[in-house]
């Protein structure tokens, strides 16, 4: 019995520095999106409108981290076709230590720390921004170490 | 041992099924700090600082007041200056513990830790009219 306490004090003191300890997600992760895209933008170029029919596209993207305080954190992202086009992006760490969420200039992202170099990226993009396109997108990105 | 299970089944499910069905009570003033990431300036994140400049690292104390709710559906205000009080919508989810919401330039996502206790983040993108690009997390407790 006394062992079995122990062992469940153990337990819960693990579970909490787990959830105190926020993770180091600087770096550069790499992954595909697969895409539903309404219209066209610099990522989904294309002569294609918001009206006309949705594509399915599957693009390569890179996320570079250059900065983090604590569970706010900082950096860029582009599409592997052209990185001279590179968004800004700002995320925050939820407090359960693996639920990201975060916004560019025209979309909102969220993510899920799945491991510690593997994250869930999903993406949304409304309407409403310059490029007039209507985007979802999720797909599985690695830290390259 | 059949019928110990059975107990227990017959026990646990209406507890699950009544917990997933009814939304629990919000209304009330909630509030707690915020870390946040700011790309450029907006009136809670006040500066000269455009969206090309490097980004910001601010703690501000945020205040959320669930004024009404409908089941799973709420509103409300929110601020970081009484001055200025910015209305938001939100749904608890199916599982009544997420929740999701908008204001109007940016989005929430929340989930209840505790009947007290909600962890909290907002993101905002750079289509707003301040055009700067947030994201924040923090914990809110129910002050009243």
């Amino acid at each position: 019995m006394r062992i079995a306490v122990a062992g469940l004090l153990c337990g819960l003191a693990t579970a909490a520095i787990a959830q105190d300890a926020v993770p180091d997600l600087k770096g550069t992760w790499i992954g595909t999106s697969k895409a539903v895209v309404f219209g066209n933008n610099a990522f989904h170029p294309g002569t294609d409108t918001p009206s006309g029919p949705p594509r399915v596209r599957e693009v390569e993207f890179t996320m570079e981290i250059t900065g983090q305080d604590g569970r706010v954190f900082w950096g860029q992202a582009w599409s592997n076709a052209d990185p001279s086009i590179r968004e800004t992006l700002a995320l925050a760490l939820a407090a359960d230590g693996r639920t990201i969420v975060g916004a560019d200039s025209d979309g909102a992202h969220y993510m899920t720390l799945v491991s510690p170099d593997r994250i869930e990226r999903c993406y949304a993009n409304p309407g409403t921004s310059p490029s007039g396109s209507i985007v979802a997108a999720c797909g599985f990105y690695e830290r390259m170490r | 041992m059949r019928s110990a299970v059975m107990l227990v089944l017959a026990a646990g499910l209406p507890a699950g099924a009544l917990a997933q069905d009814s939304a629990p009570n919000l209304v009330g003033t909630w509030s707690g700090p915020f870390k946040t990431v700011i790309f450029g300036h907006n009136p809670h994140h006040p500066g000269s600082e455009t969206v090309s400049n490097p980004p910001r690292i601010r703690e501000i104390e945020f205040t959320m007041h669930f004024e009404g709710q409908d089941g799973n559906l709420l509103w409300g205000h929110s601020w970081s200056d009484p001055a200025r009080k910015e209305p938001f919508a939100a749904t608890i989810n199916a599982d009544g513990k997420t929740i999701v919401g908008a204001d109007t330039d940016g989005s929430l996502t929340m989930s209840i830790a505790a009947p007290d206790r909600i962890d909290i983040c907002y993101t905002h993108t750079g289509l707003g009219p301040s055009q700067s690009i947030v994201a924040s997390c923090g914990v809110i407790e129910r002050q009243d």
